[in-house]
């Protein structure tokens, strides 16, 4: 039976990146978030290592490279809360997972996909972590849907010209 | 069975990596001291040791460029800042001995009421050098841990007011849990109102007060200070003022007090850790070290010296009438000796004045000094001023 696609078969590249892309920008994306994030407080409303993690997921293709990459930057970014570690990291997998799934399917490098893709994301990543956290754990947590929404927004916008620069770390 | 695993060996690998992850947090939240737990500490110490060093070096040039900037900045309007700091020292200066009076009022009635206060006795200030990168975790990193001798629970401030405790420390950094995460809690009080409450953090990052009766008068404004219940945070720091009130999202009797953070939360810098909080009780100096600030005052200020008594049969000057009705103040003033050197009064036949021979009249006359403290209380030093011959060997000034 036929896989349905939403893309030529041309435009099904697997792109490959070098280690110190691959270790470096999410290293440095969650450095950045971590750091940054507290001379400029609403940088808080981005989720930067999302971004990063989403863009590797759809550039490889692989399912099983993307939730590794979501599995390790989430629990590196739990690391640095004051939240059990596993929170980031579940959400983080998940989305990996569909994002690499997504992106054999359909055509990630046009700007508007990579938007409605990334506020898609954003907003299943926030859930995620709502449930895990709140119905999962009992953490104090609310769902701002307003919030939320707003924040897919940003993350969206933010995307599109994160995803432009990263394009240059591929190697084909 | 090989088939299988091959097929589905995506979903497989997601599935047990979910399953891995669920079980970790599983085992944290379960056995909080356990073995496990040890493991993900490590696990923490590492991601967080391997991010501090870049934080802390690119914090310190980047603290380094702005303090050049800062100095220069500062030193284009410092004549004008010095020509209005030594007004507003000149308007202090007439402040403050109003309010030495009322300080002097305050020490009496505590010590009165056995009133222990806790004081801060040391800190330790510290620069923050990042945070989670996530509001759903409201942490701060600073550059002080455990080799600094940082524990966890010390209350951190700033001079605004409360920022947060320690929740984590490292030996070369600490987590700063802050105040309006919404695992945090603090035990506080309404200063105007004397309402006492305890303040949780929420996911907007708004502060609230729950458990108030729907029925206090709240207003705007009013300043939140800690109440020192929670015996993290010492008592009568500024917390926050009341931003608003709402009602009780559980339906009960209660309102829900939201409150603003004094602290700059957003965007805090330097921070200062209270690493020791004493038990002080106010007013227990030795009387014939130290004196009061009013009673300084007291000396300064002009006096008409009485003359010398004929003989010790004598009417007390008409000063002391304020003592009149108070027999064991009155011992302590008839003696005709100054309160501060009170340690070679002699008991003039009234009880109790032995007892408390170095302590000042308020102290020593028991439930009778509020109404001592009602009144002008310089007057019993001007009073018992001695001949000018002898005043420059009492006075320890």
């Amino acid at each position: 039976m036929a896989t349905i696609t939403y893309t030529s078969r041309e435009e099904i590249e697997v792109h490959k990146f070098s280690i110190l892309a691959t270790v470096g920008i999410p290293l440095l994306a969650i450095f950045f978030q971590a750091y940054v994030s507290s001379h400029i407080p609403f940088l808080k409303l981005f989720d930067i290592p999302l971004i990063v993690m989403i863009f590797f997921a759809v550039s490889r293709r692989s399912q099983m490279a993307g939730m590794l990459t979501g599995c390790a930057i989430g629990i590196t970014q739990d690391a640095l809360t004051h939240l059990p570690i596993g929170i980031y990291g579940i959400s983080k997998t998940i989305v990996g997972y569909v994002a690499s799934s997504i992106g054999v399917r359909v055509d990630v490098d046009n700007p508007g996909s990579r938007f409605l893709m990334m506020f898609f994301f954003t907003f299943l990543h926030d859930g995620l972590y709502f449930i895990v956290s709140r119905q999962l754990l009992g953490l104090p947590a609310d769902f701002r849907i307003l919030h939320e929404l707003s924040a897919a927004l940003a993350n969206a916008f933010l995307a599109v010209l994160l995803f432009t620069l990263m394009d240059h770390t591929k190697r084909r | 069975m090989e088939n299988f695993f091959t097929r589905y060996r995506n979903v497989t690998v997601l599935v047990g990596l979910l399953m891995a992850q669920v079980i970790v947090l599983a085992t944290q939240v379960r056995r909080p001291e356990g073995a496990t737990r040890e493991s993900m500490s490590l696990l923490r110490l590492w991601i967080v040791e391997a991010f501090v060093p870049g934080e802390k070096a690119i914090e310190s040039v980047g603290s380094g460029v702005r303090n050049v900037w800062k100095n220069y900045a500062d030193l284009r309007d410092v004549r004008a800042q010095n020509e209005d700091l030594q007004a507003q020292l000149d308007r202090l200066r007439l402040e403050e001995v109003t309010l030495a009076e009322d300080a002097g009022q305050a020490r009496r009635l505590q010590a009165l009421l056995a009133f222990k206060e806790k004081f801060i006795s040391q800190t330790v200030a510290a620069q923050v050098i990042g945070t989670s990168g996530s509001e759903r975790s409201r942490v701060l990193y600073i550059d002080k841990g455990s080799n600094d001798g940082l524990k966890v629970d010390m209350p951190v401030i700033t001079p605004r007011g409360i920022v947060g405790k320690i929740n984590k420390v490292f030996p070369g950094t600490s987590q700063i849990l802050e105040i309006n995460d919404a695992t945090a809690g603090a035990g506080v009080m309404l200063e105007r109102s004397r309402l006492r409450g305890v303040l949780h953090g929420t996911a907007s990052g708004i502060p609230e007060i729950l458990h108030i009766m729907a029925d206090e008068k709240v207003e705007r404004g009013d300043p939140v200070v800690s109440s020192g219940g929670d015996q993290i945070y010492p008592r009568g720091l500024p917390i926050g003022t009341v931003f608003n009130t709402g009602a009780d999202p559980e339906g009960g009797p209660f309102m829900v007090v939201r409150v603003k953070p004094s602290a700059n939360l957003d965007k805090v810098e330097e921070v200062l850790v209270i690493t020791k909080v004493v038990d002080k009780e106010p007013y227990q100096q030795d009387a014939g070290t130290t004196l009061r600030a009013a009673d300084i005052l007291a000396q300064r200020l002009p006096t008409v010296v009485p003359k010398p008594p004929s003989n010790d049969e004598e009417e007390p000057p008409p000063t002391s009438a304020l003592y009149a009705k108070k027999p064991a103040s009155s011992a302590t003033v008839s003696t005709g000796q100054k309160p501060a050197t009170g340690a070679e009064t002699t008991p003039n036949g009234v009880p109790g004045a032995t007892t408390t021979p170095k302590k000042k009249p308020a102290e020593a006359t028991g439930t009778s000094a509020p109404s001592d403290a009602s009144k002008p209380r310089p007057k019993a030093p001007k009073a018992e001023n001695p001949p000018p011959d002898q005043k420059p060997q009492e006075n320890p000034q």
